[in-house]
């Protein structure tokens, strides 16, 4: 058969099992390979359990922007973990697995997996090697992954260059072992041509996850503080940082909560440090009365939330849209901020590097939304562009303003000069109650309104700062209106609609406050429907567009507990057109 | 340059007549004054309440922030700036109430930050409702049949968590006060005063009156490394000690952190992106 371009491999397991493991190795020898790809993990919050766990590579020529629709390969570690799996096969898929028992030779019967018609099969025996052969069962998934690569047409080399590095740390043996069970997995696969051949096809590329991305968007940014505390799914950004942020002169400290970390965070950038939180909605919800004090005494500050299911503790691991409210509005009193929602690995590092820059120029919150989708997934890419000068600094009082110094001065666009501890002259206490031009409390009708007003100025001067994309149709009827980690597989949906002869168009815009409304009401304007497809369960970015720009697009508000595909998208762009 | 009190002073403060405040303000002029500290390079930082709005009336770079949260702030202060002479001012509502929680891990830290925490036995703010530090028993309009927590001791809790400076001052002696803050300041590493400061206005019982037959020095002789006998001092109920109850040094966070740096080697952002490849 012709070798497909577009392929989908889905790895499937018990937590503990390792498929997050084989997922990850696999993405990065396809990343030194040159080729496109994405990974995304699907896993639950406890460390051992009963529940499947799964990684899910797709991997093409050119940049997949979602984690695909029908699995070309499924590989199940363990039967349950299989069948659980089996609907999301392609009619024309394969199925690895382990067909045999334990105990064959006392009559126990092979298994037969409840595959459909035309899905063809390959049968391992994972634990009759991992456990007879080589009597180690943890290397049952290294065994699956030889197999696999043999199927994938991946060069083996480049594996076991890869294991070896991934095991040194465990001894020579560990090393051995599993590169032993590589092989007998890979010899294992015979009698006929691998249906695949992913050899190199370019250029090794980096292989980065949003959250990593996001890290060194913060470095890239100039962050000179961070403080965190530990929170599925954010806690790797803060890991990814404790490591190389020292090195960068820079600090990490772990707090006691998160409304401590915002708090240091405050204090670091009120004392001249470019600073930096990163947390999970939970942790965003501690964190709203900072937020508010971050505001109102116009102190820079950044935080990265990586999305989870909520309400509550929720759904720890999985991905949802579901903060938008909270970002945008939380907190007590009028309160404003900047949010951004990169859509992609490669915006998380951008949106990351450039809050910093706009905390500083605005002085006020920033407040980056991914999520776990975003955040856990692997991306193949050519370059992270980190060399670009950290720019857009506070703005300093002159000679002349530090005498009298008005820290909170009304002008024009809302922003007043900042002075830093340390510097002659520019005394001032920075504070949440309200205040005169000064910084002296006061709570005057007219200086509270001054101030509000002086606030809001800043953030609508922010509107001037754009970052927003429209795709498909020139001469759309129906539009897509998408956000965040649903803008891939928007793109997606929007080009087979179009594909299909219908006119349809998408736009996405990464600064979610403030929205860029005359692009975005020219968008809705020139098309006849919109449809805003969203992971949560109140459509919170439909009723943001609904009461923003007072129409009425269709809600397709979903709770998934994992990313939408495009093809739920595009059936509802065929619903939805006219 | 030799600085007098009148470098510090700024604003009107805002307390009741006879209020602790005062003279707690007036000592940690006089402290600031002889140790010299630019203003400048000074950083103060509360939380809310009466005497959070001491930032107010320093001159000084303040940090009038949230409820409860003046230490995490101050944190990020010193670790963003270590040359800052960094204080604390809170009340005991806010700093064993609403942010109790934090002075666990600022004591663990060891960072070179002075807490002033300003004991009137009640919050005043809100007119007189009971504080981690009333009394058990007492009435009041939020307890009216009686407070039915039993109070804490700043002082025992502050050695028990292994502070390396602790003391306790009265703001009716503002002298002894004065010293115990300048040395406070000094010490290298967290440091925590106690100062006793009456509210004339809520509280009608700890009053200046009650503190004279209550506040004691500490027993001359009594060995400020002894942790044993500060801990005995402290738990005293006849008396309420006041002095250098303990001292230790230890590392400040500060030193900790220049060291991750040094470990953590030199690091360029190209590279740890290539390392990805």
């Amino acid at each position: 058969m012709m070798p497909k371009t577009d392929i989908v491999v889905r790895m499937a397991g018990t937590a503990g099992e390792g498929a997050l493991l084989m997922g990850d190795i696999l993405g990065q020898a396809l990343a030194k390979l040159g080729w496109d790809l994405l990974l995304y993990f699907s896993f639950e919050a406890e460390v051992r359990g009963e529940k499947p766990s799964f990684s899910q590579i797709r991997v093409s020529q050119s940049p997949p922007h979602s984690q695909g629709e029908a699995v070309d390969i499924l590989l199940g570690l363990n039967r349950n973990a299989l069948e659980l799996n089996i609907p999301y096969l392609a009619t024309d898929g394969f199925a690895i697995y382990d067909g045999r028992p334990m105990d064959i030779f006392r009559g126990e019967e092979l298994y037969e997996p409840p595959l459909p018609e035309g899905v063809r099969r390959s049968s391992v025996p994972l634990e009759v090697i991992s456990q007879r052969d080589l009597g180690f069962p943890a290397a049952k998934n290294i065994i699956a992954l030889g197999a696999l690569c043999k199927f994938l047409g991946v060069p083996p080399d480049i594996m076991k260059y890869l294991l070896e590095g991934r095991f040194s740390k465990k001894g020579e043996s560990v090393v051995s072992t599993n590169l032993k069970a590589f092989d007998i997995g890979h010899d294992h696969i015979f009698g006929f041509a691998p249906p695949f051949s992913l050899g190199k096809k370019g250029d090794p590329k980096l292989f980065v996850s949003g959250n990593r991305a996001s890290a060194i968007g913060a470095m890239a940014g100039g962050c000179g503080f961070f403080a965190g505390y530990p929170i599925t799914p954010a806690t790797e950004v803060m890991e990814y940082l404790a490591k190389d942020l020292p090195g960068l002169g820079g600090t990490v400290i772990q707090a006691e909560d998160e409304i401590s970390a915002l708090g240091m965070v405050l204090g670091a950038s009120f004392a001249g440090k470019r600073a930096m939180t990163a947390t999970s909605g939970p942790g965003l919800s501690l964190m709203s009365e900072m937020l508010g004090l971050s505001w109102v005494a116009e102190v820079p500050a950044i935080v990265l939330d990586v999305q989870r299911g909520g309400p509550s503790t929720g759904l720890p691991t999985r991905p949802e849209q579901s903060d938008l409210d909270l970002a945008l509005h939380g907190g007590h009193g009028d309160v404003g901020r900047i949010v951004l929602a990169p859509t992609n690995v490669e915006e998380c590092f951008h949106a990351v590097r450039s809050s910093f820059g706009l905390a500083e120029k605005y002085q006020m919150p920033v407040l980056v939304l991914t999520d776990q989708y975003i955040g856990y997934r692997r991306e193949s890419l050519d370059s992270l562009k980190a060399e670009e000068a950290v720019q857009d600094g506070r703005l300093k009082p002159s000679v002349q303003e530090l005498i009298n110094y008005k820290r909170y001065q009304v002008t024009e666009n809302g922003i007043s000069p900042l002075s830093v501890p340390g510097e002659e002259g520019g005394f001032f206490v920075a504070t949440g109650l309200e205040h005169t031009e000064e910084g002296l409390p006061n709570y005057d009708a007219e200086i509270h309104r001054a101030m509000s007003a002086k606030r809001f100025r800043k953030l609508d001067s922010a509107r001037a700062e754009k970052w927003f994309s429209r795709f498909g149709a020139s001469d759309a009827e129906v539009g897509v209106l998408a956000w965040g980690s649903v803008v891939g597989a928007a793109m997606e949906a929007v080009e087979m609609a179009c594909t299909e002869g219908i006119k349809v168009a998408g736009f996405y815009t990464v600064f979610m406050s403030p929205l860029p409304d005359e692009e975005m009401r020219g968008f809705i304007g020139s098309v006849r429907r919109i449809i805003i497809p969203e992971l949560n369960h109140t459509g919170q970015f439909a009723r943001l567009v609904r009461e923003r720009f007072l129409v009425e697009p269709v809600s397709l508000a979903l709770t998934l507990g994992g990313p939408i595909t495009a093809g739920r998208i595009l059936e509802a762009i065929r619903g939805g057109s006219i | 340059m030799t600085k007098t009190i009148l470098d510090y002073r700024a604003g009107k403060p805002i307390w009741c007549s006879y209020c602790g405040n005062y003279s707690l303000l007036t000592a940690l002029y006089m402290a600031l004054a002889s140790l010299g500290v630019e203003p400048k390079d000074l950083v103060v930082v509360s939380g809310i309440g009466c005497s959070s709005r001491m930032p107010g009336f320093i001159k000084n770079y303040g940090f009038h922030s949230v409820h409860g949260r003046a230490l995490p702030i101050a944190t990020g202060v010193k670790e963003a700036n270590p040359a800052l002479t960094v204080l604390t001012v809170s009340g005991d509502g806010d700093g064993l109430g609403i942010g109790g929680g934090h002075l666990l891990h600022a004591i663990r830290r060891n960072a070179d930050i002075t807490y002033v925490l300003v004991d009137n036995g009640l919050y005043g703010m809100t007119k007189g409702q009971p504080s981690p530090t009333t009394p058990f028993g007492v009435s009041s309009a939020t307890t009216p049949y009686g407070n039915p927590d039993m109070p804490v001791n700043p002082v025992v809790m502050a050695l028990a968590l292994g502070a390396g400076f602790v003391a306790r001052g009265y703001t009716g002696n503002i002298e002894k006060l004065q010293g115990m803050l300048k040395d406070a300041i000094s010490h290298k590493g967290f440091s925590l005063v106690h100062a006793l400061a009456p509210c004339p206005t809520f509280n009608l019982r700890e009053t200046y009156k009650y503190y004279m037959s209550k506040v004691a020095e500490l027993p001359e002789g009594h060995n400020p490394e002894d942790m044993a006998a500060a801990m005995t001092l402290a738990i005293d109920s006849g008396s309420m000690y006041t002095g250098v109850f303990y001292t230790e040094e230890r590392r400040t966070y500060e030193s900790l952190l220049d060291e991750a740096r040094r470990k953590a080697g030199h690091k360029d952002i190209p590279a740890i992106i290539e390392g990805l490849r």
